[in-house]
């Protein structure tokens, strides 16, 4: 699959970035922490891409080791704004603990939700 | 009852206090026999605590200054959080709806007494907020 790459890393306080374009769907790829102090930069690609036009998006969070509920803020903020747009945020790759704290604040009942980014990238084209 | 020795942590500053009283939150709660589970419940727990005295008790000016201490009773861990900020009253944050309409914020405090096994704020001090979070070490 042809991918793009959008953004450098964006890397403060212990997170990292990644954007890459598959077509019309942008794959956000985010690792380490992610807290009201990270947070940030992460709002901020998210931004950017909006402001791109971008309204396909697979955040991959496989490289997370933490995020609390400023992260889960990031991604209800970036999907009500898509969602107008009547594009979609679908996620991949959660790590167990990221799983359960998506299951208890159901956020499972608003994203799709994908073992593998390829599959996740796949789904838009369904 | 078994009870551990208080360990204690001081910190000052703004919204970077967050990942650094998390750390500490961490290691203190492994030493204290927590399981892989119950630690990593603590870190979410303290780190929802401290963004809410960052963005609430001192609306996000850097001058955050929290005073933890965390002690194991029996099978339980205890963690206290002090701050001097401006008072916080936990009735007054609008909870998430949960019934598939996605709001963007209120996660934190549902979080924290949903992984935590008791979540109590004492809100009586002359100035600033306490907060008393315990969680079994191990479910």
């Amino acid at each position: 699959m042809f991918s793009i790459t959008l953004h450098d890393i964006v890397s403060r306080e212990q997170m990292e970035v990644e954007t890459h374009q598959f077509g019309s769907v942008v794959v956000v790829a985010v690792g380490g922490n992610v807290d009201a102090t990270t947070v940030t930069d992460l709002n901020a690609v998210f931004d950017d891409l909006v402001g791109r036009g971008v309204r396909n998006y697979v955040i991959d969070l496989g490289r997370v080791s933490f995020m609390d509920s400023s992260g889960l803020a990031a991604l209800a903020r970036l999907y009500k704004r898509i969602r107008i747009g009547h594009g979609d945020v679908r996620l991949c790759n959660l790590p167990p603990e990221l799983r359960r704290v998506v299951e208890l604040t159901r956020f499972d009942r608003v994203f799709d939700i994908f073992d593998e980014r390829a599959a996740a990238v796949a789904s838009f084209a369904e | 009852m078994d009870i551990s020795p208080t360990h204690r942590y001081e910190v000052r500053g703004g919204s970077e206090i967050v990942g650094r009283v998390r750390a500490w939150a961490t290691e203190t709660a492994a030493g204290l026999g927590a399981d892989e589970r119950a630690t990593a419940d603590i870190a979410l727990a303290v780190s929802e605590a401290v963004t809410n005295v960052v963005r609430y008790a001192y609306a996000d000016r850097q001058e955050c200054h929290l005073i933890l201490t965390a002690k194991r009773i029996g099978e339980r861990i205890v963690f206290r959080l002090r701050d001097y900020g401006d008072k916080f009253d936990p009735a007054r944050v609008r909870p998430p709806k949960m019934d598939g309409e996605l709001t963007v914020g209120g996660y934190g405090i549902f979080l924290m007494q949903h992984v935590m096994d008791d979540v109590r704020y004492v809100t009586s001090h002359p100035a600033g907020t306490e907060l008393f979070m315990m969680r079994r070490r191990h479910r």
